[in-house]
């Protein structure tokens, strides 16, 4: 199916009055294809700004990225008993 | 200010004429202007398919990685360095068979990855055998009597694991024009510059 076939049976989701922020609206459309006997819907399904990533939760990460962490934080002896805690 | 010539460089993808490729490609690297962001801000994790090639075709940090792990890699990524934006782009056999796992766990987790699925309804790199999204019945050298199989509905999937973004795109800017096609992974990009997962089909 090439470019003509998706121009003809796709459609924006922006011009039907969808709302991105519903998601039980986005549900059935995203259920439109495949599955549906309609055009293909394209354009955004669901946007939701307000939940966490995960890495904003993640404690160790709230100093910075952990790439520009220094590689050792403890002392080389602290990592050694735990070493020895598992061998 | 970046321009679409600094995420350039003078390597020639070896996709076929016409591939939807090309659309993806220059709708990426325009979103990352349009978005602000230098090379250096950021970082592609591929990983084994015809467009998974991308970050050979670009001036950017990348990571051509393995078959299904492209998701696993650049959440390793973002976890080890969360100030980049981490962009995927891998298809639909490396994003939803091998990989679906991954897929699953990266929007229910809601980490900050861009994931961009190629989904060409076909294992194209390998010559065509049939993915997790080919139309039922479809004859390939894997189904010669067509294919038995009803198709994977990615977005939905990603929707009820509790994605945060989910978006469809066509791979063309011949369609509509750039106005209508480009603008959508534009603001992708600029909108959400680490609020979580955006998948975009
Ligand atoms: C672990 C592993 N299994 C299988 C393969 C072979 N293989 C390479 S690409 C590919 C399918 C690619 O299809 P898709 O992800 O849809 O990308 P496309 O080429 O269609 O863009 C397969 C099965 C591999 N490289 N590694
Ligand atoms: S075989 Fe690969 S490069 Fe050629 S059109 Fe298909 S996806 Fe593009
Ligand atoms: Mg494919």
């Amino acid at each position: 199916m090439g470019y003509e076939w998706y121009r003809d049976n796709t459609y924006q989701l922006t011009d039907t009055g969808h709302d991105s922020n519903d998601r039980m609206a986005a549900i059935e459309r995203a259920l439109e294809y495949p599955g549906g006997e309609g055009k293909i819907p394209l354009g955004i399904f669901y946007q939701n700004n307000d939940t966490p990533s995960y890495e904003e939760q993640v404690p160790v990460l709230e100093a910075g990225p952990l790439a520009d962490q220094p590689l050792r934080k403890y002392p080389i002896e602290k990592y050694r008993e735990l070493l020895d805690e598992l061998f | 200010m970046s321009t679409v010539q600094d995420f350039s460089n003078d390597i020639r993808p070896t996709w076929c004429p016409g591939c939807g490729n090309y659309g993806i490609w220059n709708a990426i690297k325009r979103a990352l202007v349009a978005a602000e962001l230098e090379p250096r801000d950021v970082m592609m994790v591929t990983g084994i398919g015809c467009g998974s090639k991308m970050p050979n075709y670009m001036h950017i940090p990348g990571l051509n990685g393995l078959y299904g792990r492209t998701l696993a890699l650049a959440t390793g990524y973002k976890l080890a360095n969360h100030g980049k934006k981490v962009i995927t782009v891998h298809g639909d056999g490396d994003g939803y068979s091998m990989g679906g796992n991954h897929l699953m766990h990266t929007v229910r987790r809601n980490i900050g990855i861009v994931d961009i699925i190629q989904d060409n309804h076909v294992y194209a790199l390998t010559r065509g055998q049939y993915s997790p999204t080919s139309r039922s019945g479809w004859v390939t050298r894997t189904s010669p009597e067509g294919t038995i199989e009803k198709p994977l509905n990615p977005l939905a999937m990603a929707l009820t694991q509790g994605a945060t973004f989910v978006a469809r795109s066509f791979g063309c800017c011949r369609i509509g024009g750039p106005d209508r096609q480009g603008a959508q992974p534009s603001r992708l990009c600029a909108d959400r510059r680490d609020a979580g997962v955006c998948f975009v089909q």
